[in-house]
């Protein structure tokens, strides 16, 4: 996911690695806290639900980028820039341990996967296995949520998921209700460009958001 | 879900399609799978030694660069090293354990790659961090105490990464680890993950070897837990746990001592002796042997108790320090299976 340049993520991005490469150690607790998690998930999605190699491998993913942190140029997400790590070090990590990656081909990470996909549900009429269907939406939404800025995915796991009040989100995050307010649109706004660029290709039917055309064109 | 201001309800949301939507889908999905404290917190630990690892190297480039300068500008030199002290010289790196003892040669280097950091020959009490690796050329071994207590040794040619101050990952060779310390019993396990299976330990001496087919964790004293996909399995003393490279799994009766252990004694840090016990002695050295204690007399035995050795064995080895220490106490041994026998020494000839 190519950030806007100039985008609040991107400046935010950039000045975190600033912070870092000068030594701050609260920006390194920054950048664990924000980008940690969602690597986590991404390593782990990708070896077959192993949490050890999952962890093995965030940990020299991580150490890695950051012997390369001054090469970062806020061109991409910091955090799309650190999957790109993690990639390599999950290639190293089968590599090393003779196994063979899961047969997991995951939406994200293939067109052809998707254009199959899409042919077969054309061609059946049918869609996929619901409960298989369903496990895969609630991915792919954390995905999405995992591509945002953290204070976005937050708010809105506060707000939809645990139920929170605007004036509790507020609070938690040290601003104004209205301020609060303005973060959750332009959150929920991001959030749908983010799941609709993941399930554009129909792999979520219509019926599960209510209206696909009516998702893109709000 | 739209309430705008729930404290006083006097302010609502305008209604928001869009937000329903995402209410209805968020809500149906849940949170995002949270990751285990622990996993977080060592992972935290590891990478931040490795930034400040970074940082400091950057720190030292800067420093060197400015001294440079000031030099050619003939300039005082006090430059650099005032920059030198207000960044505090380098930052600490975590360190996991130190090198008690090597024979032949043992190397690390970082285990992510990517550093210019070349592989360095270790050499006793250097200090092992995270995120390094360590290995031991064919005919070495090396013997590291970890910050946690335990004493890990390694066999010929094994390399093992060290992922936090408590969990080891064996990419080939062999580890044994014992968690009795100099002060006791580590209160904190370690954890030896490998591609067929994590074994955690539970205050116990144990060996896990890898080769290119299967893992075999052999317990010699306490249990160990091994964790695999399939689930968890439980590892007592004198057996030996065998998974194969396909999931399957056997075991088999193994004792406490014998050929098998040997290398093990090749490397067996020596117990500080100034003011220890024969007792104590020999209770160290039954456990490091695999052996049981007795003795040839109760009078012996509780004589042993009462005697208090000074000196060193440092350098010894298991079988070196017996022959050294009995004498001196009127006392000699001889060890019949796995049992270490305990008797008085021979009178001299009387002339």
């Amino acid at each position: 996911m190519r950030v806007p340049e100039g985008s609040v993520q991107d400046v935010s991005d950039r000045s975190l690695v600033r912070r870092m490469l000068a030594g701050e150690g609260a920006a390194f607790d920054e950048f664990f806290e924000r980008h940690f998690p969602g690597l986590y998930r991404f390593a782990r999605t990708r070896l077959d639900g192993d949490a050890d190699a999952a962890e093995e491998v965030v940990q020299a993913a991580l150490c890695r980028a950051i012997s390369k942190l001054r090469t970062y140029r806020g061109e991409a997400a910091l955090f799309t820039w650190l999957c790109t790590f993690c990639r390599h070090e999950i290639s190293a990590f089968y590599r090393r341990s003779s196994r063979q990656p899961a047969t997991v081909d995951l939406v994200e990470d293939s067109q052809e996967v998707l254009g199959a996909l899409e042919s077969l549900w054309v061609l059946t009429g049918e869609s996929p296995d619901e409960a298989l269907r369903r496990g895969e939406i609630a991915r792919l939404v954390h995905v999405a949520l995992d591509r945002l800025p953290a204070r976005y995915a937050d708010a809105l796991e506060w707000k939809y998921v645990d139920g929170a009040s605007v004036k509790e989100i507020a609070a938690r995050l040290g601003l104004t209700a209205k301020a609060a307010e303005s973060l959750l649109v332009r959150a929920r706004v991001t959030f749908r460009e983010a799941f609709s660029t993941l399930t554009r290709p129909r792999l979520v039917p219509a019926s599960a958001l209510g209206s696909e055309a009516g998702w893109h064109d709000e | 879900m739209n309430d705008f201001d729930q404290g006083n309800g006097s302010t609502r949301e305008p209604p928001d399609p869009l937000s329903d939507r995402i209410d209805a889908l968020l809500r149906a999905t849940g949170r995002r799978p949270a990751v285990a404290p622990d996993r977080a917190e060592r992972v935290h630990a590891a990478v931040r030694a490795h930034w400040q690892a970074e940082v400091g190297r950057r720190v030292r480039r800067r420093t060197v660069w400015a001294a440079a300068l000031a030099a050619a500008a003939t300039v005082v030199v006090a430059f650099g090293l005032g920059a030198w002290r207000r960044a505090g010289g380098p930052p600490s790196v975590a360190t996991a354990g130190r090198v008690e003892i090597i024979v032949a040669s043992a190397w690390s280097e970082p285990a992510s790659g990517g550093s210019s950091v070349p592989r360095a020959a270790l050499r006793p009490g250097d200090d092992i961090e995270v995120g390094w690796e360590v290995g031991t050329d064919d005919e070495a071994r090396l013997a590291v105490r970890l910050t946690t207590g335990h004493s890990v040794r390694l066999d010929g040619g094994t390399r093992v990464r060290v992922l936090s101050e408590r969990v080891l990952a064996l990419d080939r060779g062999a580890v044994y680890v014992d968690s009795r310390g100099p002060d006791g019993t580590a209160q904190e396990p370690v954890e030896i993950r490998t591609r067929l299976g994590s074994i955690r330990d539970t205050g116990t001496q144990f060996e896990a070897r890898l080769d290119g087919s299967s893992l075999r964790v052999r317990v010699r004293e306490g249990a160990v837990f091994v964790d695999r996909d399939e689930g968890r399995l439980e590892v007592s003393a004198g057996l030996e746990l065998e998974v194969s490279a396909d999931g399957r799994t056997s075991r088999s009766e193994r004792t406490a001592f014998g050929a098998e252990w040997s290398w093990i004694g090749e490397i067996t840090p020596m117990m500080e002796l100034e003011e220890r016990s024969l007792r104590e002695f020999l209770d160290w050295i039954v456990r490091e042997r695999g052996l049981r204690l007795a003795f040839e007399t109760d009078d012996l035995a509780s004589s042993a108790s009462g005697v208090v050795l000074s000196g060193s064995i440092q350098g010894m080895t298991l079988d070196q320090a017996l022959e050294s220490v009995l004498p001196t106490c009127r006392m000699r041994h001889r060890i019949d299976r796995d049992v270490l026998l305990v008797g008085p020494a021979d009178e001299p000839a009387s002339r």
